[in-house]
Protein backbone atom coordinates (compact mmCIF):
# COMPACT_ATOMS: atom_id res chain seq x y z
CA UNK A 1 0.00 0.00 0.00
CA UNK A 2 1.71 3.45 -1.17
CA UNK A 3 2.33 5.08 2.15
CA UNK A 4 1.86 8.93 1.85
CA UNK A 5 4.19 11.10 3.96
CA UNK A 6 1.93 13.32 5.79
CA UNK A 7 3.17 16.56 7.63
CA UNK A 8 0.41 18.06 9.92
CA UNK A 9 1.90 21.51 11.21
CA UNK A 10 -0.52 22.80 13.93
CA UNK A 11 0.35 24.89 17.35
CA UNK A 12 -2.62 23.37 18.87
CA UNK A 13 -2.51 19.70 20.32
CA UNK A 14 -5.36 18.82 20.19
CA UNK A 15 -5.66 19.59 16.80
CA UNK A 16 -2.75 17.30 15.87
CA UNK A 17 -3.92 14.21 17.54
CA UNK A 18 -7.79 14.92 15.90
CA UNK A 19 -5.74 14.77 12.31
CA UNK A 20 -3.71 11.38 13.60
CA UNK A 21 -6.49 10.22 14.39
CA UNK A 22 -8.61 10.67 11.41
CA UNK A 23 -6.20 10.34 8.41
CA UNK A 24 -4.34 7.18 9.99
CA UNK A 25 -7.42 4.79 9.59
CA UNK A 26 -8.11 6.46 6.48
CA UNK A 27 -7.19 5.52 2.53
CA UNK A 28 -7.92 7.33 -0.25
CA UNK A 29 -8.05 5.09 -3.85
CA UNK A 30 -9.21 5.23 -7.30
CA UNK A 31 -11.32 2.20 -8.58
CA UNK A 32 -9.05 1.13 -11.20
CA UNK A 33 -6.05 1.70 -8.69
CA UNK A 34 -5.21 -1.97 -6.89
CA UNK A 35 -3.94 -0.38 -3.89
CA UNK A 36 -5.01 2.52 -1.76
CA UNK A 37 -3.13 5.46 -0.57
CA UNK A 38 -2.31 5.56 3.42
CA UNK A 39 -1.10 8.27 5.31
CA UNK A 40 1.77 8.03 7.39
CA UNK A 41 1.91 10.98 10.16
CA UNK A 42 4.58 13.10 10.88
CA UNK A 43 3.87 16.33 13.29
CA UNK A 44 5.31 19.87 14.21
CA UNK A 45 4.06 22.64 16.20
CA UNK A 46 6.17 25.59 14.09
CA UNK A 47 6.84 26.87 10.94
CA UNK A 48 10.79 27.17 11.12
CA UNK A 49 11.06 23.20 12.10
CA UNK A 50 8.08 22.56 9.96
CA UNK A 51 10.89 23.81 7.03
CA UNK A 52 13.33 21.64 8.89
CA UNK A 53 11.30 18.64 8.27
CA UNK A 54 9.81 19.27 5.03
CA UNK A 55 13.92 19.99 3.79
CA UNK A 56 14.95 17.19 5.00
CA UNK A 57 11.82 14.07 4.66
CA UNK A 58 10.61 15.81 1.56
CA UNK A 59 6.55 14.93 2.60
CA UNK A 60 4.03 13.77 -0.01
CA UNK A 61 1.52 16.38 1.41
CA UNK A 62 1.18 19.14 4.34
CA UNK A 63 -1.41 19.81 6.21
CA UNK A 64 -0.70 23.86 7.41
CA UNK A 65 -2.09 26.20 9.75
CA UNK A 66 -1.56 29.51 9.49
CA UNK A 67 -1.77 30.64 13.04
CA UNK A 68 1.68 29.43 13.79
CA UNK A 69 4.14 30.79 16.23
CA UNK A 70 7.26 32.56 15.06
CA UNK A 71 6.36 32.50 11.25
CA UNK A 72 2.91 32.39 9.45
CA UNK A 73 1.08 29.52 7.48
CA UNK A 74 1.73 31.65 4.38
CA UNK A 75 5.20 32.42 4.89
CA UNK A 76 6.19 28.39 5.48
CA UNK A 77 4.13 28.40 2.04
CA UNK A 78 6.67 31.08 0.28
CA UNK A 79 9.39 29.15 1.64
CA UNK A 80 8.52 25.91 0.69
CA UNK A 81 7.81 27.65 -3.29
CA UNK A 82 11.86 28.84 -2.90
CA UNK A 83 12.29 25.99 -2.12
CA UNK A 84 10.57 24.64 -5.83
CA UNK A 85 9.24 20.87 -3.90
CA UNK A 86 5.88 21.11 -5.59
CA UNK A 87 4.15 19.63 -2.39
CA UNK A 88 0.88 20.16 -2.38
CA UNK A 89 -0.19 21.99 0.66
CA UNK A 90 -4.17 21.93 1.99
CA UNK A 91 -4.32 24.69 4.98
CA UNK A 92 -6.41 24.48 7.74
CA UNK A 93 -6.91 27.49 9.69
CA UNK A 94 -9.79 28.76 12.52
CA UNK A 95 -8.34 32.59 11.75
CA UNK A 96 -9.79 32.33 8.05
CA UNK A 97 -10.75 35.56 6.52
CA UNK A 98 -10.61 36.45 2.57
CA UNK A 99 -7.18 37.94 2.53
CA UNK A 100 -5.49 34.95 4.11
CA UNK A 101 -7.51 32.73 1.71
CA UNK A 102 -5.96 34.54 -1.42
CA UNK A 103 -2.82 34.99 -0.23
CA UNK A 104 -2.13 31.64 0.38
CA UNK A 105 -4.00 30.54 -2.80
CA UNK A 106 -1.26 32.81 -4.51
CA UNK A 107 0.96 31.12 -2.94
CA UNK A 108 0.10 28.02 -4.18
CA UNK A 109 -1.93 26.29 -1.03
CA UNK A 110 -4.05 23.34 -3.04
CA UNK A 111 -7.55 23.47 -0.75
CA UNK A 112 -8.64 24.82 2.43
CA UNK A 113 -10.09 23.14 5.47
CA UNK A 114 -12.12 25.86 7.98
CA UNK A 115 -11.54 25.09 12.06
CA UNK A 116 -13.93 23.72 13.51
CA UNK A 117 -13.94 20.62 10.67
CA UNK A 118 -15.62 17.52 11.27
CA UNK A 119 -14.14 14.02 10.13
CA UNK A 120 -15.60 13.92 7.56
CA UNK A 121 -14.82 17.69 6.24
CA UNK A 122 -11.21 16.34 6.97
CA UNK A 123 -11.38 13.11 4.90
CA UNK A 124 -13.04 14.87 1.93
CA UNK A 125 -10.41 17.62 1.65
CA UNK A 126 -7.41 14.93 1.81
CA UNK A 127 -9.72 12.97 -0.50
CA UNK A 128 -9.17 16.03 -3.03
CA UNK A 129 -5.49 16.80 -2.01
CA UNK A 130 -4.64 13.05 -2.45
CA UNK A 131 -6.16 12.12 -6.05
CA UNK A 132 -4.45 15.99 -6.90
CA UNK A 133 -1.22 14.54 -6.07
CA UNK A 134 -1.60 11.44 -8.37
CA UNK A 135 -2.95 12.87 -11.09
CA UNK A 136 0.01 15.49 -10.99
CA UNK A 137 2.68 12.63 -10.68
CA UNK A 138 0.46 10.79 -13.33
CA UNK A 139 1.04 12.90 -16.23
CA UNK A 140 4.77 14.27 -15.40
CA UNK A 141 5.50 10.25 -15.69
CA UNK A 142 3.76 10.28 -19.12
CA UNK A 143 5.28 13.81 -19.97
CA UNK A 144 8.86 11.60 -19.13
CA UNK A 145 7.52 8.88 -20.85
CA UNK A 146 6.94 10.77 -24.01
CA UNK A 147 10.01 12.85 -23.66
CA UNK A 148 11.65 9.10 -24.08
CA UNK A 149 9.80 7.88 -27.11
CA UNK A 150 10.76 11.22 -28.82
CA UNK A 151 14.56 10.52 -28.05
CA UNK A 152 14.03 7.09 -28.93
CA UNK A 153 12.64 7.84 -32.03
CA UNK A 154 14.60 10.77 -33.35
CA UNK A 155 17.95 7.98 -32.28
CA UNK A 156 16.24 5.75 -34.37
CA UNK A 157 15.96 8.36 -37.17
CA UNK A 158 19.25 10.16 -36.72
CA UNK A 159 21.05 6.54 -37.26
CA UNK A 160 18.63 5.86 -40.07
CA UNK A 161 19.37 8.56 -41.90
CA UNK A 162 22.90 8.28 -41.67
CA UNK A 163 23.29 4.75 -42.62
CA UNK A 164 22.67 5.46 -46.47
CA UNK A 165 25.22 8.41 -46.11
CA UNK A 166 27.70 6.24 -44.47
CA UNK A 167 27.54 3.85 -47.41
CA UNK A 168 27.08 6.01 -50.41
CA UNK A 169 30.28 7.78 -48.55
CA UNK A 170 31.92 4.84 -48.09
CA UNK A 171 31.77 3.87 -52.17
CA UNK A 172 32.58 6.89 -53.54
CA UNK A 173 36.30 6.80 -51.18
CA UNK A 174 37.06 3.63 -52.91
CA UNK A 175 36.49 4.77 -55.86
CA UNK A 176 38.66 7.74 -54.98
CA UNK A 177 41.59 5.79 -54.37
CA UNK A 178 40.64 3.79 -57.10
CA UNK A 179 40.97 0.71 -54.43
CA UNK A 180 38.81 -1.73 -57.00
CA UNK A 181 41.27 -0.93 -60.07
CA UNK A 182 41.38 1.48 -63.05
CA UNK A 183 38.41 0.32 -64.82
CA UNK A 184 35.08 1.78 -64.46
CA UNK A 185 33.07 -1.29 -65.01
CA UNK A 186 34.29 -2.85 -61.73
CA UNK A 187 32.71 0.47 -59.91
CA UNK A 188 29.34 -0.21 -61.96
CA UNK A 189 27.90 -2.13 -59.30
CA UNK A 190 28.81 0.51 -56.03
CA UNK A 191 27.60 3.08 -58.67
CA UNK A 192 24.21 1.64 -58.34
CA UNK A 193 24.42 0.71 -55.16
CA UNK A 194 24.92 4.12 -54.09
CA UNK A 195 22.01 5.70 -56.64
CA UNK A 196 20.03 2.66 -54.63
CA UNK A 197 20.80 3.77 -51.30
CA UNK A 198 19.95 7.51 -52.23
CA UNK A 199 16.95 6.68 -53.49
CA UNK A 200 15.83 5.13 -50.16
CA UNK A 201 16.91 8.39 -48.26
CA UNK A 202 14.74 9.99 -50.38
CA UNK A 203 11.93 7.65 -49.94
CA UNK A 204 12.29 7.91 -46.27
CA UNK A 205 12.04 11.53 -45.86
CA UNK A 206 8.92 11.58 -47.63
CA UNK A 207 7.43 9.02 -45.44
CA UNK A 208 8.87 10.64 -42.61
CA UNK A 209 7.11 14.14 -43.87
CA UNK A 210 4.03 12.12 -43.87
CA UNK A 211 4.02 10.05 -41.04
CA UNK A 212 4.96 13.31 -38.23
CA UNK A 213 1.81 15.00 -40.13
CA UNK A 214 -0.59 11.72 -39.16
CA UNK A 215 1.42 11.89 -35.70
CA UNK A 216 0.97 15.91 -35.20
CA UNK A 217 -2.65 15.51 -36.38
CA UNK A 218 -2.22 18.22 -38.89
CA UNK A 219 -2.78 16.29 -42.13
CA UNK A 220 -6.24 17.44 -43.61
CA UNK A 221 -8.53 14.76 -43.73
CA UNK A 222 -10.82 14.87 -46.65
CA UNK A 223 -14.02 11.93 -45.91
CA UNK A 224 -16.33 11.13 -49.09
CA UNK A 225 -18.17 8.09 -49.87
CA UNK A 226 -15.21 6.41 -51.80
CA UNK A 227 -14.93 3.36 -53.60
CA UNK A 228 -12.32 1.14 -52.03
CA UNK A 229 -12.25 -1.42 -54.97
CA UNK A 230 -11.49 1.10 -57.54
CA UNK A 231 -8.39 2.35 -55.11
CA UNK A 232 -7.32 -1.40 -54.46
CA UNK A 233 -7.24 -2.16 -58.49
CA UNK A 234 -5.41 1.56 -59.20
CA UNK A 235 -2.67 0.21 -56.45
CA UNK A 236 -2.09 -3.27 -58.03
CA UNK A 237 -1.97 -1.44 -61.43
CA UNK A 238 1.35 0.72 -59.56
CA UNK A 239 2.60 -2.51 -58.09
CA UNK A 240 2.41 -4.28 -61.07
CA UNK A 241 5.86 -3.62 -62.55
CA UNK A 242 7.45 -4.96 -60.05
CA UNK A 243 5.28 -8.02 -59.81
CA UNK A 244 6.26 -8.77 -63.49
CA UNK A 245 9.90 -7.91 -62.87
CA UNK A 246 9.73 -11.13 -60.02
CA UNK A 247 6.84 -13.15 -61.42
CA UNK A 248 4.30 -12.61 -58.80
CA UNK A 249 1.30 -13.15 -60.07
CA UNK A 250 -1.92 -11.09 -57.98
CA UNK A 251 -5.20 -11.84 -57.89
CA UNK A 252 -7.55 -10.15 -56.55
CA UNK A 253 -11.85 -10.62 -55.21
CA UNK A 254 -14.15 -8.05 -54.87
CA UNK A 255 -17.45 -7.01 -54.94
CA UNK A 256 -18.32 -4.34 -57.85
CA UNK A 257 -18.41 -1.41 -55.47
CA UNK A 258 -17.42 -1.09 -52.35
CA UNK A 259 -18.33 2.29 -50.86
CA UNK A 260 -17.11 3.43 -47.29
CA UNK A 261 -16.85 6.62 -46.46
CA UNK A 262 -12.69 7.71 -45.94
CA UNK A 263 -10.62 9.82 -46.76
CA UNK A 264 -8.92 8.64 -50.70
CA UNK A 265 -5.37 9.69 -49.87
CA UNK A 266 -5.32 7.21 -46.50
CA UNK A 267 -7.05 4.55 -48.25
CA UNK A 268 -3.90 4.84 -51.20
CA UNK A 269 -1.57 4.91 -48.56
CA UNK A 270 -2.72 1.57 -46.95
CA UNK A 271 -2.99 -0.03 -50.06
CA UNK A 272 -0.06 0.96 -51.63
CA UNK A 273 2.32 -0.46 -48.62
CA UNK A 274 0.18 -3.76 -48.33
CA UNK A 275 0.74 -4.20 -51.93
CA UNK A 276 4.20 -3.05 -52.11
CA UNK A 277 5.26 -5.49 -49.06
CA UNK A 278 3.12 -8.39 -50.69
CA UNK A 279 5.39 -8.12 -53.76
CA UNK A 280 8.68 -7.05 -52.33
CA UNK A 281 8.83 -9.80 -49.66
CA UNK A 282 7.49 -12.21 -52.37
CA UNK A 283 9.28 -15.60 -53.88
CA UNK A 284 9.65 -15.43 -57.63
CA UNK A 285 6.91 -16.50 -59.24
CA UNK A 286 5.06 -16.23 -56.16
CA UNK A 287 1.44 -14.96 -55.55
CA UNK A 288 -0.67 -12.27 -54.04
CA UNK A 289 -4.12 -12.36 -53.19
CA UNK A 290 -6.18 -9.66 -52.20
CA UNK A 291 -9.80 -9.99 -51.51
CA UNK A 292 -12.68 -7.05 -50.47
CA UNK A 293 -15.54 -7.81 -49.01
CA UNK A 294 -18.75 -5.89 -46.99
CA UNK A 295 -19.93 -7.35 -44.02
CA UNK A 296 -22.56 -4.19 -43.68
CA UNK A 297 -21.16 -2.99 -40.28
CA UNK A 298 -17.06 -3.45 -41.01
CA UNK A 299 -15.65 -3.80 -44.53
CA UNK A 300 -12.56 -6.09 -44.60
CA UNK A 301 -9.36 -6.34 -47.20
CA UNK A 302 -7.34 -8.63 -47.21
CA UNK A 303 -3.82 -9.25 -48.72
CA UNK A 304 -1.66 -12.40 -48.31
CA UNK A 305 0.98 -13.42 -50.19
CA UNK A 306 3.20 -16.81 -50.53
CA UNK A 307 6.11 -14.96 -49.32
CA UNK A 308 9.48 -15.05 -47.10
CA UNK A 309 7.08 -14.63 -44.31
CA UNK A 310 7.94 -13.95 -40.68
CA UNK A 311 8.21 -15.36 -37.33
CA UNK A 312 6.45 -14.70 -34.62
CA UNK A 313 9.05 -12.61 -33.03
CA UNK A 314 9.36 -11.01 -35.98
CA UNK A 315 5.49 -10.30 -36.13
CA UNK A 316 5.81 -8.48 -32.84
CA UNK A 317 8.18 -6.10 -33.73
CA UNK A 318 6.60 -4.92 -36.89
CA UNK A 319 4.31 -1.73 -36.24
CA UNK A 320 7.20 -0.38 -35.00
CA UNK A 321 8.80 3.01 -36.38
CA UNK A 322 11.87 2.15 -38.87
CA UNK A 323 11.49 -1.50 -38.23
CA UNK A 324 12.46 -3.55 -41.29
CA UNK A 325 12.91 -7.23 -40.62
CA UNK A 326 16.20 -7.89 -40.97
CA UNK A 327 17.47 -11.30 -41.86
CA UNK A 328 19.39 -13.18 -44.56
CA UNK A 329 16.13 -13.53 -46.74
CA UNK A 330 15.55 -9.91 -46.21
CA UNK A 331 19.27 -8.43 -47.33
CA UNK A 332 18.24 -6.92 -50.99
CA UNK A 333 15.03 -5.58 -49.85
CA UNK A 334 14.73 -1.70 -49.67
CA UNK A 335 12.38 0.19 -47.30
CA UNK A 336 12.09 3.07 -45.36
CA UNK A 337 10.58 0.62 -42.07
CA UNK A 338 8.08 3.40 -41.79
CA UNK A 339 5.16 1.88 -44.06
CA UNK A 340 3.53 -0.34 -41.34
CA UNK A 341 3.81 2.41 -39.04
CA UNK A 342 1.81 4.65 -41.53
CA UNK A 343 -0.79 2.17 -42.45
CA UNK A 344 -1.42 1.14 -38.89
CA UNK A 345 -1.95 5.38 -38.30
CA UNK A 346 -4.60 5.70 -40.51
CA UNK A 347 -6.41 2.30 -39.61
CA UNK A 348 -6.59 3.45 -36.16
CA UNK A 349 -8.20 7.18 -37.60
CA UNK A 350 -11.02 4.68 -38.32
CA UNK A 351 -10.59 2.91 -35.49
CA UNK A 352 -10.02 -0.25 -37.48
CA UNK A 353 -7.57 -3.01 -36.50
CA UNK A 354 -4.64 -4.92 -38.53
CA UNK A 355 -4.29 -9.13 -37.67
CA UNK A 356 -1.72 -10.50 -39.04
CA UNK A 357 -0.94 -14.46 -39.37
CA UNK A 358 2.62 -15.75 -41.02
CA UNK A 359 4.57 -18.46 -41.43
CA UNK A 360 8.26 -18.33 -42.38
CA UNK A 361 8.75 -19.41 -45.98
CA UNK A 362 5.05 -19.87 -46.35
CA UNK A 363 3.90 -16.44 -46.58
CA UNK A 364 2.10 -13.97 -44.51
CA UNK A 365 -1.58 -12.59 -44.31
CA UNK A 366 -2.55 -9.00 -43.45
CA UNK A 367 -6.46 -8.48 -42.36
CA UNK A 368 -7.61 -5.25 -42.39
CA UNK A 369 -11.02 -4.82 -40.60
CA UNK A 370 -12.27 -1.01 -41.29
CA UNK A 371 -16.01 -0.46 -39.16
CA UNK A 372 -18.83 1.78 -40.51
CA UNK A 373 -20.44 4.35 -38.49
CA UNK A 374 -24.02 5.01 -38.54
CA UNK A 375 -23.56 7.97 -35.85
CA UNK A 376 -20.48 8.86 -37.34
CA UNK A 377 -17.88 11.46 -35.25
CA UNK A 378 -15.59 12.31 -37.88
CA UNK A 379 -12.13 12.20 -36.11
CA UNK A 380 -9.53 14.44 -36.78
CA UNK A 381 -6.33 13.21 -37.33
CA UNK A 382 -5.39 13.83 -33.39
CA UNK A 383 -3.82 10.89 -32.17
CA UNK B 1 51.63 -14.39 -44.68
CA UNK B 2 48.84 -12.72 -45.71
CA UNK B 3 46.74 -15.84 -44.93
CA UNK B 4 45.04 -14.15 -42.90
CA UNK B 5 41.34 -14.33 -42.56
CA UNK B 6 38.68 -10.96 -41.26
CA UNK B 7 34.99 -11.47 -40.20
CA UNK B 8 33.00 -8.44 -40.56
CA UNK B 9 29.68 -8.54 -38.86
CA UNK B 10 27.50 -5.23 -39.94
CA UNK B 11 23.75 -5.44 -40.77
CA UNK B 12 24.48 -3.35 -43.76
CA UNK B 13 24.70 -5.04 -47.26
CA UNK B 14 26.57 -1.94 -48.34
CA UNK B 15 28.96 -1.43 -45.85
CA UNK B 16 29.95 -5.35 -45.94
CA UNK B 17 30.58 -4.88 -50.05
CA UNK B 18 33.08 -1.72 -49.23
CA UNK B 19 35.14 -3.52 -46.15
CA UNK B 20 35.23 -7.03 -48.65
CA UNK B 21 36.00 -4.65 -51.67
CA UNK B 22 39.17 -2.43 -49.10
CA UNK B 23 39.99 -6.29 -47.57
CA UNK B 24 40.41 -8.47 -50.29
CA UNK B 25 41.97 -5.74 -52.39
CA UNK B 26 44.79 -5.87 -49.78
CA UNK B 27 45.26 -9.26 -50.16
CA UNK B 28 42.80 -10.91 -47.31
CA UNK B 29 40.30 -13.28 -47.19
CA UNK B 30 36.52 -12.04 -45.60
CA UNK B 31 34.20 -13.98 -43.91
CA UNK B 32 30.50 -11.89 -43.39
CA UNK B 33 27.63 -11.88 -41.34
CA UNK B 34 24.80 -9.75 -41.14
CA UNK B 35 24.05 -9.59 -37.78
CA UNK B 36 25.04 -10.61 -33.83
CA UNK B 37 23.19 -13.86 -34.45
CA UNK B 38 25.53 -14.77 -37.70
CA UNK B 39 28.54 -13.64 -36.18
CA UNK B 40 28.17 -16.30 -33.47
CA UNK B 41 27.63 -18.60 -36.27
CA UNK B 42 30.45 -18.08 -38.02
CA UNK B 43 32.73 -17.86 -35.53
CA UNK B 44 34.05 -21.77 -35.74
CA UNK B 45 35.65 -20.70 -39.42
CA UNK B 46 38.34 -19.17 -36.93
CA UNK B 47 39.13 -15.83 -38.08
CA UNK B 48 42.27 -14.11 -37.06
CA UNK B 49 40.51 -10.41 -36.60
CA UNK B 50 36.73 -9.17 -36.32
CA UNK B 51 35.27 -5.87 -37.59
CA UNK B 52 31.72 -5.37 -35.76
CA UNK B 53 29.83 -2.93 -36.18
CA UNK B 54 27.53 -1.14 -32.89
CA UNK B 55 24.09 -1.25 -33.80
CA UNK B 56 22.73 -3.85 -35.97
CA UNK B 57 19.69 -5.71 -34.38
CA UNK B 58 19.86 -3.48 -31.04
CA UNK B 59 22.19 -0.80 -30.47
CA UNK B 60 23.89 -2.99 -28.18
CA UNK B 61 24.34 -5.87 -30.72
CA UNK B 62 27.84 -5.09 -31.53
CA UNK B 63 28.99 -4.56 -27.97
CA UNK B 64 27.41 -7.32 -26.89
CA UNK B 65 29.07 -9.35 -29.71
CA UNK B 66 32.50 -8.68 -28.67
CA UNK B 67 31.26 -9.78 -25.33
CA UNK B 68 30.02 -13.25 -25.99
CA UNK B 69 33.33 -13.56 -28.50
CA UNK B 70 35.38 -12.72 -25.84
CA UNK B 71 34.12 -15.18 -23.54
CA UNK B 72 34.05 -18.64 -26.12
CA UNK B 73 37.52 -20.07 -25.02
CA UNK B 74 39.30 -19.67 -28.39
CA UNK B 75 38.80 -15.85 -28.93
CA UNK B 76 40.22 -14.60 -25.57
CA UNK B 77 42.69 -12.68 -27.31
CA UNK B 78 40.74 -12.24 -31.20
CA UNK B 79 41.72 -8.75 -32.08
CA UNK B 80 38.62 -6.81 -32.08
CA UNK B 81 37.63 -3.46 -33.97
CA UNK B 82 34.33 -1.20 -33.55
CA UNK B 83 33.07 0.07 -36.81
CA UNK B 84 30.72 3.33 -35.56
CA UNK B 85 28.76 5.77 -36.94
CA UNK B 86 30.22 9.53 -35.63
CA UNK B 87 28.31 10.28 -32.66
CA UNK B 88 25.87 6.92 -32.20
CA UNK B 89 22.79 7.02 -30.98
CA UNK B 90 24.16 5.64 -27.54
CA UNK B 91 26.43 8.80 -27.32
CA UNK B 92 28.88 6.49 -26.17
CA UNK B 93 32.93 7.37 -25.69
CA UNK B 94 34.71 4.97 -27.83
CA UNK B 95 38.14 5.24 -25.44
CA UNK B 96 36.06 4.98 -22.01
CA UNK B 97 34.24 2.55 -22.98
CA UNK B 98 37.20 0.33 -24.18
CA UNK B 99 38.79 1.06 -21.23
CA UNK B 100 36.44 -1.08 -19.44
CA UNK B 101 37.16 -4.84 -21.03
CA UNK B 102 33.38 -5.73 -18.95
CA UNK B 103 31.93 -2.77 -21.12
CA UNK B 104 33.57 -3.13 -24.50
CA UNK B 105 36.49 -5.31 -24.75
CA UNK B 106 37.52 -4.19 -28.22
CA UNK B 107 41.12 -3.30 -29.09
CA UNK B 108 40.21 -0.56 -31.93
CA UNK B 109 37.92 1.08 -33.51
CA UNK B 110 37.16 3.41 -36.58
CA UNK B 111 33.93 5.47 -37.39
CA UNK B 112 32.44 5.87 -40.57
CA UNK B 113 32.26 6.01 -43.65
CA UNK B 114 35.00 4.33 -43.77
CA UNK B 115 38.23 5.51 -45.59
CA UNK B 116 40.31 2.32 -46.81
CA UNK B 117 43.64 3.55 -45.65
CA UNK B 118 42.63 3.91 -42.19
CA UNK B 119 41.24 0.77 -41.83
CA UNK B 120 44.09 -1.11 -43.39
CA UNK B 121 46.22 0.92 -41.03
CA UNK B 122 44.34 -0.35 -38.08
CA UNK B 123 44.32 -3.82 -39.16
CA UNK B 124 48.21 -3.85 -40.01
CA UNK B 125 48.48 -2.24 -36.31
CA UNK B 126 46.09 -5.20 -34.94
CA UNK B 127 48.02 -8.09 -36.48
CA UNK B 128 51.49 -6.72 -35.46
CA UNK B 129 49.94 -6.32 -31.76
CA UNK B 130 49.04 -9.86 -31.86
CA UNK B 131 52.26 -11.17 -33.23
Amino acid sequence: MPRLKTLVVDDEPGIRSGINRILRNYSVGYPFLDEDFTFEIVESDNGIEALEIIKKSKPDIVLLDNKLPGMDGVDVLEHMNNLNLEIPVMMITSYASLEIAVKATKRGAYNFVPKPFTPQELKSATDNITKHLFLKRMTKKLHEEEKLIRFQFLSLLSHELKSPLNAVESYLKIMQYKQAGENISSYKEMIDRSVDRLKGMRNLITDLLDFTKYESGTKQRDLKNIDITEIAKRAIDTVEPLAKQKGVKIFIDYPKKLLYIADKTEIEIIFNNLMSNAVKYNKPAGKVNVVLKDHIDYISILVEDTGIGMTNEEIEKLFGEFVRIKNIKTKNISGSGLGLSITKKITELYNGEIKIASKPEEGSKFTLSLPRNINKTIKTSQL
Amino acid sequence: MKNVKILIVDDDTDIITVLKAILENAGYSVITALSKKEGLEKLPEKPDIAILDVIMETNQAGFELAREIRKKPDYEKLPILMLTSVGDVTGVNFQAAMSDPDWLPADAYIEKPIEPDELLEEIETLLQNRE
